[in-house]
C-alpha cells in the first residue's frame, strides 16, 4: 500500500497544511501578545511544525506494521504508546536543538521551560490524531481492495457460467453425422461431398463464435439452416423446416447460438421421437423494445420422452437472465400435438457486460 | 455352417446401408431384415429369430436397450452406436461387443467373429443379461417403463402407474393402461422410481402417491389403501410409518 501522504498531490498538501497552520497561529498568537519578539516566534513556530511534520510522515510505518487484521489489539496500543512518547520525545528534543541553533535569546530558553508540558501534550495529540487518519485510511485501502476482487470474481464466475451455458456441438450429433458421411462416400459421393461442407461451416461457425458474444438474427440463423440441412439429409422427409423472419429483425443483435439448442430439441423431441414427418417453425417478429422468436415443432403425443426436457431449456433462461438481468424471456407453450418456445431478445444491449 | 441370420435396428437409413454394404461382402452372414425402430425390431426378432443383431441405442419411441427387456430370448447382440464415451463405459467392463459410429468394415468383422465363436457354443449369452443389470444400475430415475402384452408394445408414463405388485420373479405393473407384467424386481422399481412419488407400503406393494384415494385402519396393526380406481391394498407396519412420512 502506498504511502498517503504521497499518494498524490492533494492528500500531500492536506498533510503539510496541518502542522504548517500550528505552527503559524502560535507564531502569530506569541507576537501578538508580545510573548516573544516576532522573528523569534517564527522560527520557533516554523521549526517545531516542521519537525512534526516530517516525523509524522514516519508514523505510517508504525501503523502499516501493527495491521490491526493480523496483530492483536494489545499489542497494537502497547506499540502505539511507546512509538508516541519516543515520538514526541524525538520532536521535541530536535526541535530544540535546531531552534536553539538559530535563536539567541535567553528570554527563549525561559519561554521553552514554560511551554514543555504544553508542548509533550500536543506532540502526543497529534501522534494520536495522525494514526487514527491513517488508520481510516489503511480501512478504506483494504475495502476498496476486497470490493475490486470481490468485482473480479464475479466477473469470473459470469464469464465461467456462459461459456458453460453456451451449447456445445453434441458429440452424438457429430458421430451420428460422420457415420451417415461414411456410408453416403460410398453411395452417393455428391451429397457426402455437400454433407462435409455443410459440416465444416456448422463447426466452424460454433467454435469460433464461442468468442464473441452477439450476432445478427441472420448469421445466427445462416448456422441454423446447416445444421437443419445436415439433420435433412440424416432425417430426409421426416424433417420440414421453414423460417419466418420480418425484415427488421434480420440484423437484430442476438447471443450467439442461443437458437441452436431450440432446434436440438425440437429434432430430439420431435423427430427422434417420431417415425412421422415433423415440422419445425421459426417465427421472428418486432414488439416494442425487443423482438419475438418463437420455435414451433410438432410432436407425438404419444411419445414419452426418456429424459425430461428442461436442461437446454433452462440454459438458454440462465444466460438470458445474466446478459440482459430479466428471468421472464424465455416462454414454453405445449397444445395437443405443438410444443413451442418464446424468446423475447431485448433492443438494449448496454446491460450486456463488455468482454475485457 | 449354415448362414448368420443378421438382423440390422437402426433409425437411419444411411446408417442401415453402410452396415448392409459392410455385412455384404462376408460370406458368413444373411441378413434377414432391416427395422427403423425398436417397436418393429422386437416382432423382427419374435418373427425372423435371428442368430444375431447389430442394433442402434438412440432410437423414436424406445431405446435399443427397452426394446432388449421386451425380448425373451435374446439373440447375439452387437450395439452400433454413436454413444458418448461416458455412456458407453457403463457395458465397456461387460465385453460385449459394441461398434462406434462411424466404425470401419475391419471392426465389423471382428465383431462377427466373436459372435461365430457364440453361436457355436449356442449358450445362452450371460454377457448380455450383465450388460443390461449394469444399464440398469446407470440408468438413474424413470420417467418411462415399456411393456409388451401380446404383440402390443407400450411406452408407459410413470406417473400413470398405480401401484406395482411383486410376484416370484417378476412384476405386475398396474397403470392406466391396464396391467402388464415386467421382468424385473421390486427393488428395481424402489431404486429408480421417483421415492417421493412411489412408496413401498407392503412387502408385496410400491404405491404411487397421487393414486390414493383413502387410508383406512382395518385392524390395530394393519391398514389398507383404496387407490382411485378402487384397488384395495394392504399395509403393513412399517410401510404405513413410510407412507405416513411421505405424506406429512
Amino acid at each position: 500500500m502506498e504511502h498517503p501522504v504521497t499518494a498524490n498531490k492533494i492528500s500531500g498538501l492536506i498533510y503539510w497544511f496541518f502542522p504548517i497552520a500550528i505552527g503559524i497561529t502560535q507564531a502569530v498568537f506569541n507576537s501578538y501578545f508580545q510573548i516573544l519578539p516576532v522573528s523569534v516566534a517564527f522560527i520557533d513556530g516554523l521549526t517545531y511544525s516542521l519537525v512534526l511534520g516530517i516525523l509524522g510522515v514516519a508514523i505510517w510505518y508504525v501503523v502499516r506494521y501493527n495491521d490491526p487484521e493480523k496483530s492483536a489489539v494489545i499489542q497494537i496500543i502497547a506499540s502505539h504508546i511507546a512509538a508516541a512518547l519516543v515520538f514526541t520525545s524525538i520532536w521535541m528534543l530536535s526541535s530544540a536543538i535546531i531552534a536553539k541553533t538559530l535563536i539567541n535569546d535567553s528570554l527563549y530558553d525561559l519561554y521553552l521551560k514554560n511551554i514543555l508540558t504544553e508542548r509533550i501534550f500536543g506532540g502526543l495529540l497529534f501522534y494520536a490524531l495522525l494514526v487514527s487518519l491513517y488508520y481510516t485510511y489503511v480501512y478504506r485501502q483494504h475495502n476498496l481492495e476486497r470490493q475490486l476482487k470481490e468485482a473480479e470474481w464475479q466477473n469470473q464466475i459470469r464469464k465461467t457460467q456462459l461459456s458453460a451455458l453456451k451449447s456445445q456441438i453434441n458429440p452424438h450429433f457429430l458421430f451420428n453425422t460422420l457415420n451417415s458421411i461414411a456410408s453416403l462416400t460410398l453411395t452417393n459421393p455428391e451429397k457426402a461431398h455437400g454433407m462435409v461442407i455443410a459440416l465444416s461451416d456448422f463447426m466452424r461457425y460454433s467454435l469460433r463464435k464461442q468468442q464473441d458474444d452477439m450476432v445478427t438474427l441472420e448469421v445466427e440463423l445462416r448456422n441454423i439452416g446447416l445444421y437443419l440441412q445436415i439433420e435433412k439429409i440424416r432425417f430426409g422427409d421426416n424433417l420440414l423446416y421453414r423460417f419466418e423472419v420480418e425484415e427488421e429483425c434480420n440484423h437484430h443483435l442476438i447471443p450467439n447460438l442461443i437458437l441452436q439448442p431450440l432446434f436440438e430439441n425440437s429434432i430430439k423431441y420431435g423427430v427422434y421421437e417420431t417415425s412421422k414427418p415433423v415440422e419445425v417453425i421459426l417465427k421472428a417478429n418486432k414488439i416494442p423494445d425487443a423482438m419475438e422468436i418463437k420455435v414451433i415443432n410438432d410432436f407425438d403425443p404419444e411419445s414419452v420422452p426418456l429424459k425430461g426436457e428442461g436442461v437446454g431449456l433452462a440454459n438458454i433462461n440462465d444466460r438470458l437472465l445474466l446478459l440482459y438481468g430479466s428471468s421472464r424471456l424465455l416462454t414454453i407453450e405445449r397444445a395437443e400435438t405443438r410444443f413451442s418456445v418464446t424468446l423475447v431478445i431485448p433492443d438494449v444491449t448496454d446491460k450486456i457486460p463488455q468482454r475485457n | 455352417m449354415n448362414k448368420i441370420k443378421t438382423l440390422i435396428i437402426d433409425d437411419e437409413s444411411l446408417a442401415r446401408d453402410l452396415l448392409r454394404h459392410y455385412l455384404s461382402k462376408d460370406e458368413r452372414v444373411e441378413i434377414v431384415g432391416e427395422c427403423s425402430n425398436g417397436f418393429e425390431g422386437v416382432l423382427a426378432i419374435q418373427e425372423q429369430n435371428p442368430d444375431l443383431v447389430f442394433l442402434d441405442i438412440q432410437m423414436p419411441k424406445i431405446t435399443g436397450f427397452e426394446m432388449l427387456e421386451l425380448v425373451s430370448n435374446p439373440p447375439v447382440i452387437i450395439f452400433s452406436t454413436a454413444y458418448d464415451q461416458y455412456a458407453i463405459r457403463a457395458f465397456e467392463a461387460n465385453a460385449i461387443d459394441y461398434l462406434l459410429k462411424p466404425y470401419p468394415s475391419e471392426r465389423v468383422t471382428a465383431a462377427l467373429n466373436k459372435a461365430v465363436e457364440k453361436l457355436k457354443t449356442k449358450s445362452i449369452d450371460p454377457e448380455i443379461n450383465k450388460l443390461i443389470k449394469t444399464h440398469d444400475e446407470e440408468s438413474g430415475i424413470l420417467n418411462r417403463i415399456v411393456v409388451k402384452s401380446g404383440r402390443k408394445i407400450q411406452v408407459i408414463p410413470v406417473e400413470s402407474i398405480q401401484y406395482i405388485e411383486s410376484q416370484d420373479d417378476f412384476v405386475m405393473i398396474y397403470c392406466n393402461e391396464g396391467h402388464f407384467m415386467k421382468q424385473k424386481t421390486m427393488k428395481f422399481f424402489e431404486e429408480h422410481l421417483d421415492a417421493n412419488q412411489f412408496v413401498r407400503i407392503h412387502r408385496s406393494y410400491l404405491l404411487n402417491l397421487s393414486h390414493i384415494s383413502e387410508i383406512q385402519q382395518y385392524e390395530k396393526e394393519s391398514w389398507i389403501v383404496l387407490t382411485k380406481q378402487g384397488a384395495k391394498l394392504k399395509v403393513s407396519k412399517a410401510g404405513y410409518s413410510n407412507l405416513k412420512e411421505k405424506l406429512k
